[in-house]
């Protein structure tokens, strides 16, 4: 304990609020359990998928008169009725969570890697190094999301993986810069001086002496990373840039848009908007709790 | 009575982990234009005590006392308006870490009028002439008064710090550790100020530092801290010639004496008990080679003993126990914690 | 390595580093000529089972001094023996087993140890890192170095973490770390300086055995003068990057010749209300910084100075006791 200043910290021994786990933490305010139990729920209903829906999601329903079954009510057909196009929307809904999920876990598990090594490295390495790394961040920064994406999906072709793809492009970035700024300052401790001169290589260093000082931050981002690419993704799909062949919430808001029943079926716009609302503020309440776990002064 | 006059002062802390009492029934008095040095190790409450004083202790720290009295008038449930009045008219504090006390963005005369401005209504053209003045005293080139805190150096900004605090003419300054972590050369400078500071304006000071050499130079009385009680309180010469306290007397051998650069040093095995509840027993029977079981049964209350304030059972026999302390062996009895 | 030469176990010849050149960026803000000189024709050195205590105020040089020691940067000029060796004319390859040999002891032993590792790891860590593979012989060998630290019984340390430990047992877990490699010279930064004083002696006496147990060598950088007659041999005083004076410990501290190490001396607090510091003098000129870059560095505060001094860099000069003094004042007889 250093001589100067007597705090309550100081004098009530271990204060340190990291020795509860992340979770336990999270579990224990109303807000965090909240959105871990919504969480919860889309997982399951990405994972039992085709085992509570009913059938293909592309799968036209008719009417006993051979006529498409079009905009039936939830009364009239299943939970949530159908589309203008005869299809089941409970069962669009329910296999919308799997892109929603898959969309969010891979973009932001690229997020996640590619800014915090670039961070990592920026920041331990310095010089060169540093500022190639960094401008290439700033290029990136500089991207508008929306033009970028349009163009980049139009080049390539409409499909999932490629919205993945321009997605995690654009996301790394703020991770890179958050992560660099923390680690020039894990960098300072002089425990990392101290490994150095013991002979500890730089990736050792980087990897076993820095990065679990900036993994909580990181997760923190791809907390906040998850909400961003599961909007991003319904944007590009309402814009009608999406996977025609899989269905997503953004998919199913843009087939009512076209098909013009938007503001009349409201069985067929207010899951998928719902859905979406749901799923983003679930995640914003488990990402604040997270960060009031990794940074408790500024509660 | 005494200039500054405290009874029974015990300041506790709520935490997540329970209370953490920070100084327990200290009591003290203070002369004006006297000096009271308070030392001990980290954690013994001396940095709990000298912020009471200012009314700065954070909202979680609860304060009771019997009477904490500023020149005549008590410190206790007075209005925040009130208190914040008498902080730098009649108190000024000078903290560690001059880098963090002054704003970095403002040139330091313009620090100087605000402080000016929240306490005082008139004679602000008087204050440049002070401001300047008060550089010369700190041994400043008043000229520094146009520039900003960075374009100084460690120990400039802490002599700029004093001069700061020393504005409002205040009678008492608390000052807690301000040579901490600076060079000797600059530790003296310092040193030299609040000596003068002392010596000229018959300025109160209230020293608080973990380091013993730099509080005895600087102050006519002691008062030693261990674990959030006074354990031993006396002027300075006849506390560190004659400690009556085992603490006093293993501290008095743990730190170097310039004067006597050979002599070995001495080291307390152990460490300071947890700062729970208010002690039952002496705080340092746990380290003391002469503990006997009325130590760990009764609290040693602060009494006279041949000039000095002790809490010690046994202070009567502190000759014997200096004697003893000549030997290392003493220390084999006490297991390290 | 021939038998007189082992006995030497870090020599500096005429060591000087800059700061400043050369670097890829300092062009392109225009501050080609912004260089500092951090040491300047430093030469020290020191025998096996010898403890050298290095003075200065910041800015002095020591900082730099020990990353020079350690390896962490490379002297601009001179040259940095380590047991006989010359560091520049050694393989990459052989650097890398030299780094093992000089092991460091910082000053603040909360930010020295990772917390997020137990004592066993980071005792254990300068082992693995060096091809000690085998997990039991670490662990082995980690016990032994925790015993030899004094935190005892080791067992009861290894699966523990710093912020378990007291101020002191956490030095002592750095020491422990700083010596498992059996290095043949410590480098100890304010080893004591944020140590509470009652444990500070314990944390001494232990590097002054080590030290004599395994005739290593030790630099013991401080800007404490009155701990350097607890621990150490020999003195060296650096002003701005230049050697002022260096000798036995305790002639200096008595006997300084210097008028650096007579300021700094007299800069001690003295615990006793009754002292009088001895004024400090003005200096004796007013001076410019070109002065200081061409005669002594120490004409700008010195008292005693010259006019010789401002023009002439004083020669480093033997005295009688083997000490030695750079300045004008001082005669050899």
């Amino acid at each position: 304990m250093s001589d100067v200043a007597v705090s309550p910290a100081d004098l009530g021994g271990p204060t340190d609020v990291r020795k509860v786990s992340a979770l336990s933490l999270v579990l224990r305010s109303p807000g965090g359990l909240c959105g871990i139990a919504i969480l919860s729920f889309f997982a399951a209903v990405a994972a039992l998928g085709p085992w509570i829906t009913f059938g293909d999601h592309m799968e036209v329903h008719y009417l006993a008169d051979g006529s498409v079954a079009r905009l039936l009510t939830p009364a009239q057909h299943g939970p949530l009725g159908t589309d203008y196009y005869g299809r089941d929307i409970y069962t669009q809904l329910a296999l919308g969570t799997r892109t929603a999920l898959l969309v969010s876990i891979v973009s932001t598990m690229f997020m996640a890697i590619v800014g915090t090594n670039i961070g990592l490295f920026a920041a331990y390495y310095g010089g060169r190094i540093e500022s190639v790394l960094m401008r290439i961040t700033d290029l990136a920064f500089s991207v508008p999301f929306l033009p970028f994406a349009i163009i980049l999906v139009v080049l390539l072709e409409p499909s999932l993986w490629n919205i993945i793809i321009t997605i995690s492009c654009l996301m790394w970035r703020t991770t890179a810069r958050v992560i660099r700024a923390q680690s020039l300052s894990v960098k300072q401790r002089t425990y990392v001086k101290a490994a150095k001169v013991a002979g500890a290589s730089d990736l050792r260093i980087i990897f076993v002496h820095i990065f679990p000082n900036v993994l909580p931050l990181s997760l923190l981002y791809v907390a906040f990373g998850i909400s961003w690419a599961v909007l991003s993704e319904a944007s590009l799909s309402f814009l009608g840039f999406g996977d025609p062949k899989t269905v997503s919430w953004g998919q199913m808001l843009y087939n009512a848009y076209i098909s013009g029943s938007i503001r009349t079926a409201w069985w067929w716009t207010i899951p998928p908007g719902l859905c979406l609302t749901l799923f983003v503020i679930s995640v914003f309440l488990v990402g604040r709790e997270l960060e009031r776990y990794i940074n408790p002064k500024l509660w | 009575m005494a200039y500054l006059s405290i009874r029974d002062l015990s300041v506790a802390y709520r935490s997540r982990h329970g209370r953490v009492l920070a100084a327990d029934r200290i009591s003290l008095d203070v002369e004006k234009g006297g000096s009271l040095g308070l030392v001990g190790e980290s954690g013994c409450g001396k940095s709990t005590l000298a912020t009471a004083l200012l009314g700065l202790l954070p909202k979680e720290a609860e304060v009771t006392a019997e009477a904490l009295d500023l020149n005549g008038e008590s410190l206790l449930g007075i209005s925040a308006e009130r208190l914040r009045e008498r902080r730098w008219n009649e108190v000024a504090y000078v903290p560690q870490g001059a880098a963090v006390a002054l704003s970095p963005v403002t040139t330091l005369h313009r620090q100087f009028t605000e402080t000016w401005n929240a306490h005082r209504k008139e004679g602000r053209d008087v204050l440049l002439t002070k401001a300047r003045e008060l550089f010369q005293e700190v041994d400043l080139d008043p000229d520094w008064l146009k520039s900003f805190p960075h374009q100084l150096s460690g120990g400039m900004r802490q002599r700029a710090i004093i001069a700061l605090a020393l504005l409002l003419q205040p009678e008492l300054l608390v000052a807690d550790e301000p040579t901490t972590g600076l060079d000797v050369i600059v530790q003296r400078q310092v040193l030299d100020v609040l000596k003068r500071l002392q010596r000229d304006h018959d300025t109160t000071l209230v020293f608080v530092s973990h380091d013993i050499a730099v509080v005895a130079e600087l102050c006519k009385s002691l008062a030693v801290m261990y674990a959030g009680r006074i354990v031993e309180l006396g002027e300075t010469h006849a506390l560190l010639q004659a400690p009556k306290h085992p603490y006093t007397m293993a501290l008095r051998r743990s730190f170097p004496d310039i004067r006597t650069p050979e002599r070995p040093l001495l080291s307390i095995p152990g460490r300071p008990p947890a700062l729970g509840a208010s002690a039952t027993s002496c705080v340092f029977a746990d380290r003391c080679p002469f503990a006997e079981r009325k130590c760990r049964e009764t609290v040693p209350p602060l009494r006279e003993v041949g000039g000095v304030n002790v809490a010690c059972h046994f202070a009567e026999s502190a000759g014997e126990m200096a004697e003893a302390f000549r030997s290392e062996a003493i220390w084999a009895e006490v297991k390290e914690v | 390595m021939s038998g007189t030469q082992s006995e030497s176990i870090l020599e500096l010849r005429e060591i000087s580093k800059v700061f400043g050149r050369g670097s890829a960026f300092s062009g392109l803000f225009g501050k080609g000529s912004s260089e500092i000189k951090a040491l300047d024709r430093v030469s020290l050195s020191l025998s096996r089972g010898k403890v050298l205590g290095l003075v200065g105020e910041s800015g002095s040089g020591k900082s730099t001094l020990a990353n020079i020691v350690l390896g962490l940067e490379t002297p601009t000029e001179g040259h940095l023996l380590v047991e006989g060796q010359d560091l520049a004319a050694i393989s990459r390859a052989a650097r890398r087993n030299f780094r093992t040999r000089v092991q460091m002891i910082f000053q603040d032993p909360h930010g020295s140890l990772n917390p997020r590792f137990t004592v066993g790891r980071t005792v254990g860590e300068p082992l693995l890192v060096n091809g000690v593979s085998d997990a039991e012989e670490r662990q082995k060998r980690v016990l032994a170095a925790l015993e030899d630290a004094e935190l005892r019984p080791a067992e009861a340390f290894v699966d523990r973490f710093p912020h378990e430990l007291s101020g002191g047992q956490r030095q002592r877990v750095a020491i422990a770390r700083a010596i498992i490699l059996e290095p043949a010279l410590l480098v100890a930064d304010e080893p004591v300086s944020m140590l509470d004083v009652s444990v500070r002696a314990g944390i001494l006496t232990l590097l002054r055995r080590l030290v004599d147990e395994r005739q290593m060598a030790m630099v013991f950088i401080t800007h404490d003068l009155s701990l350097i007659c607890q621990i150490c041999d020999d003195v060296a005083i650096l002003f701005r990057g230049c050697l002022a004076e260096a000798g036995e410990a305790l002639s200096v501290m008595m006997k300084p010749e210097h008028p650096y190490t007579r300021e700094l001396l007299a800069a001690v607090p003295v615990p006793d209300p009754d002292y009088v510091a001895p004024d400090r003098m003005a200096p004796a000129f007013t001076t410019t910084a070109e002065d200081a870059r061409q005669g002594c560095p120490f004409v700008v505060r010195c008292p005693e100075a010259r006019e010789v001094c401002r023009s002439t860099y004083p020669a480093s000069l033997e005295l009688a006791d083997g000490r030695r003094v750079a300045c004008h004042n001082v005669k050899t007889s």
